[in-house]
C-alpha cells in the first residue's frame, strides 16, 4: 500500500470520527490551539507547515518510510492546505497584545533546563493598534478562530485592548493572561490574587460578549480558588497553566542569568504540574478548561483531555519542532481510530 | 523556502581541541544555502535538550552526480549541547530546520572586500570567502586564532584555497590573501586580528567589510569601516528558541527599533545596530 491509497482510505474513517469542541461558546473543529507566545500569529509556522508538506507530502511509498525526510511522520501525511496552513488547528492564540507597545526585557531572554526553558520575554509586542492593522488583517483571510492573548498593566488597560478588539471581526475570543511572571506592574499580579482576578475577568465580561477565558498562573497555593472566582466574575472557560517562576543561575560571573532575576519555565518539564492543575480545577468549576503545558504528543493531548481539558494548546514543543502540532493531529486521528473512539468529546474529564 | 527536514550524519570528526565539523546529507537545505545563513539543528529526538541549536552553514558541495546535499557545519564545544552533539556518528538522524536567516550583503559590483572572523566566527565568512572569489572580487580573510593549530582547523589548512576557490577553474588567485593573528603568536601575528585592521584599512582600496565574532571585536571592526565610510555587515549571536521569527528570544536593538537576529539577521548593517 502506498502513501496514496493510505490518504485516499482515510476519509470513510475520519468521518465518522467527530474531533470538534466548544471552548465557552468557541466552536473549534479540534481540540488543538497554540500557546500564546510561542507561536506569534502564525504567518511564520504557515510558511514552515506549507513548505515542510511539500517536502513531506512527496508520495513516499511505505516501503521506504524510514528515508522519507520528515522524522516521525513515517507513511502519514500532514493534512495540510497550502494556501491556509494553519486552517488545520481548532483555534490560534496570539502573542499577548497590550493598550501600548511594550519594548520587552533587556539581556538574556532564555535558558534551556533539563526537559524545559526559562524565558524572560517580557510580553514585548507593538500594541494593540499596530496589530489590528497588522497580523490581524493576515488573520482575517487564514481560516482559523483567532483567540487574541490580552496582557495590562491595569485593569482599564485589559479593558481597553478588548474594548479596541470589538470592532474586529476577525476576532473571535479573549484570552486574558493574568499570569506571566515576566512583567513587574500587572502580569501575574492580577492572577494571585482571586479579588483582583475577579476584577480584571468582570471589566473585561462587561466589554464584551465574546468568549472569554482567563488564563491562570500555577504560582499559587490553590489555584481552585482563583479559578472559583473568575468563574463567579463571568469567564467563560480558563486557561491553564502559564510559565512556572523559576530562575538560573550562571556560576562563572556568578550573577543570575536574567536582568529580572525570575523567568517562567514552560515545556515537558512542567507537564505533570499542569495536569495536576487541570484535574484539580476541573472538579472545582464547571466552566471548559484549555489545558496547556509541556505537550507535545498526541498521548499527551489526549492526557489533559481526561484530566479534564476540552482543548489544548501547544507551546514549546513549537520550538522543538515546528510540524508538532500538524504531526499531532495525525496521530490523534490515528489514536481514536485504533481506540475506536467516534467522538472526542467523550474524553473529557473521563478518567476512571 | 523553510522546511523542517531529517538529515543524515556523513561524518562527525574533532578537527582540533574543542572544534568539530559536522557534515550532513540533506535533501533540500544546502541546495538553497546563501553565505551568512544558518540551520537549526535539534540534538536528537529522545534527549532533554528540547531547544534546537543554531549553527551557521560554513559549507555546501554536491556530491559525485552534481547533486547539492551536503551541509558542512563548524562548531565549538562550549556548552552541554555542543558536547552531545559530538556523540553523533555516520547515519545517524539530525533534524534540521534551515535555511535560516538573512545573510551577506555585499553590494553589486564591489571589487575588494575584507572579511574579518574571530575563532568560530570565520565558520560564515568561509562561504563567503569562496562566493566573492567566484565573483571575481579581490578577498582579504583577517583571521583570529587561539592558535596555529586551530587557524589551521578553521581555515582549512592547506585545503583552504581549494574549497573557498572550489567552483571557480581559473579564478584570480592572486586576488586572494589570508592575513593571520594568534593569541599565542605561532601563526601570523601575536595578538589580535582587530590589531591588524587599521594597517589593512590604510593599505587596500576596501569596499565591503563582513565580520563575525566576538561581539567586542565585531564592534570594533565596524566603527573602523564606518570611520572610512565602508559598507560593512556584521553577524550577531543570539539565543535563539524558535529560529524562524516567532518567540522574540533574539532581539537586537537596532536604530529602527527592536529587530529579531533569526529572521532580521543574523546578518545587519553595521551603522544599524546600536552596540
Ligand atoms: C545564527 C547563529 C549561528 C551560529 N553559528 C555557529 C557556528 O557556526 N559554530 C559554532 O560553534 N557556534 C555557532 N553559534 C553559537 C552556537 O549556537 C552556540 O555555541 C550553541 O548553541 C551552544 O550550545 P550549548 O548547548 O553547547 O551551550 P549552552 O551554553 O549549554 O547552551 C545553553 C543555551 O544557550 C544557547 N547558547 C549558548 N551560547 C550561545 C551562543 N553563543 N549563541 C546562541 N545561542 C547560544 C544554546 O543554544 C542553548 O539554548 C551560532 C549562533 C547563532 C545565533
Ligand atoms: C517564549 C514564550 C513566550 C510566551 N509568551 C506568552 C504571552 O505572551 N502570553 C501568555 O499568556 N503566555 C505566554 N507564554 C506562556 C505559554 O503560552 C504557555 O502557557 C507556557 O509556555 C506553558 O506551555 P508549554 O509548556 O507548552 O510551553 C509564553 C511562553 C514562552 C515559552
Ligand atoms: S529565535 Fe524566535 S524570534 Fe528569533
Amino acid at each position: 500500500m502506498n502513501a496514496q491509497n493510505a490518504t485516499n482510505e482515510a476519509p470513510s474513517e475520519m468521518q465518522i470520527l467527530d474531533m470538534s469542541v466548544n471552548l465557552g461558546g468557541l466552536e473549534m473543529k479540534n481540540p488543538l490551539t497554540t500557546a500564546s507566545g510561542t507561536f506569534a500569529s502564525g504567518m511564520e509556522y504557515a510558511e514552515i507547515w506549507a513548505d515542510s508538506a511539500k517536502v513531506c507530502d512527496g508520495h513516499v511509498p511505505s516501503s521506504q518510510a524510514a528515508q522519507a525526510p520528515c522524522g516521525g511522520l513515517n507513511h502519514r501525511q500532514l493534512s495540510i492546505n497550502p494556501d491556509t496552513p494553519l486552517s488545520c488547528l481548532g483555534a490560534i492564540i496570539t502573542k499577548g497584545v497590550s493598550l501600548n507597545p511594550w519594548p520587552g526585557n533587556d539581556g538574556l531572554r532564555i535558558a534551556e533546563s533539563a526537559n524545559g526553558m526559562l524565558n524572560s520575554i517580557g510580553l514585548q509586542n507593538p500594541g494593540v493598534e499596530a496589530f489590528c492593522t497588522g497580523d490581524l488583517v493576515w488573520l482575517a483571510n487564514q481560516d482559523v478562530p483567532v483567540i487574541v492573548n490580552i496582557s495590562g498593566h491595569s485593569v482599564a488597560e485589559y479593558m481597553a485592548v478588548v474594548e479596541r478588539l470589538e470592532s474586529e471581526p476577525a476576532v473571535s475570543a479573549y484570552e486574558i493572561n493574568i499570569s506571566c511572571p515576566n512583567v513587574d506592574s500587572g502580569g501575574m499580579g492580577f492572577g494571585t490574587d482571586p479579588l483582583t482576578a475577579a476584577e480584571v475577568t468582570a471589566a473585561c465580561r462587561t466589554a464584551s460578549k465574546r468568549p472569554l477565558i482567563i488564563k491562570l498562573t500555577p504560582n499559587v497555593t490553590d489555584i481552585t480558588e482563583v479559578a472559583r472566582a473568575v468563574e463567579s466574575a463571568g469567564a467563560d472557560a480558563i486557561s491553564l497553566i502559564n510559565t512556572v517562576a523559576g530562575m538560573a543561575v550562571d556560576i562563572h560571573t556568578r550573577r543570575p542569568v536574567f536582568d529580572r532575576v525570575v523567568a517562567g519555565l514552560s515545556g515537558p518539564a512542567i507537564k505533570p504540574i499542569a495536569l495536576w492543575a487541570v484535574y484539580r480545577v476541573y472538579q472545582a468549576v464547571k466552566l471548559p478548561l484549555l489545558g496547556i503545558g509541556g505537550i507535545r504528543s498526541a498521548e499527551d493531548v489526549v492526557e489533559f483531555m481526561l484530566a479534564g481539558a476540552t482543548a489544548v494548546a501547544i507551546g514549546t514543543a513549537n520550538f522543538t519542532d515546528p510540524l508538532t502540532a500538524p504531526k499531532i493531529l495525525v496521530d490523534l486521528k490515528e489514536w481514536c481510530v485504533t481506540q475506536g473512539i467516534k467522538n472526542l468529546r467523550e474524553l473529557i474529564g473521563a478518567l476512571r | 523556502m523553510k522546511t523542517v527536514e531529517d538529515a543524515i550524519v556523513d561524518s562527525n570528526w574533532q578537527l582540533a581541541g574543542d572544534l568539530w565539523q559536522l557534515v550532513l546529507r540533506s535533501k533540500s537545505i544546502p541546495k538553497q544555502i546563501e553565505p551568512g545563513q544558518f540551520v537549526h539543528l535539534r540534538l536528537g529526538e529522545k534527549s532533554e535538550h528540547i531547544l534546537r541549536r543554531p549553527l551557521s552553514v560554513h559549507d555546501v558541495f554536491a556530491d559525485q552526480n552534481g547533486n547539492f546535499e551536503y551541509l558542512s557545519l563548524v562548531y565549538q564545544v562550549v556548552g552541554e549541547g555542543t558536547d552531545y552533539l559530538t556523540t553523533f556518528s555516520k547515519g545517524d538522524t539530525l533534524n534540521l530546520i534551515g535555511p535560516l536567516g538573512r545573510g551577506w550583503q555585499p553590494a553589486r559590483g564591489i571589487n575588494s572586500a575584507l572579511l574579518v572572523g574571530g575563532g568560530v566566527g570565520w565558520v560564515p565568512l568561509a562561504l563567503l570567502a569562496g562566493s566573492l572569489t567566484a565573483m571575481g572580487v579581490e578577498v582579504h580573510c583577517l583571521i583570529g586564532a587561539r592558535n596555529a593549530e586551530y587557524y589551521d582547523a578553521l581555515a582549512g589548512g592547506a585545503d583552504f584555497r581549494p574549497y573557498a576557490l572550489r567552483d571557480t577553474q581559473g579564478a584570480d588567485t592572486e586576488k586572494f590573501f589570508e592575513h593571520v593573528a594568534t593569541d599565542d603568536g605561532s601563526a601570523g601575528h601575536h595578538g589580535f586580528n582587530t590589531d591588524l585592521l587599521e594597517g589593512l584599512l590604510a593599505k587596500y582600496n576596501f569596499d565591503y567589510v563582513a565580520t563575525c565574532g566576538p561581539e567586542p571585536m565585531q564592534s570594533k571592526v565596524a566603527a573602523a569601516a564606518m570611520a572610512r565610510e565602508i559598507d560593512c555587515d556584521v553577524s550577531l549571536e543570539r539565543r535563539m528558541a524558535c529560529g524562524v521569527g516567532a518567540c522574540l528570544s533574539c532581539a537586537v536593538d537596532t536604530v529602527d527599533g527592536s529587530k529579531r537576529a533569526c529572521v532580521d539577521g543574523p546578518v545587519f548593517k553595521a551603522q544599524e545596530v546600536v552596540w
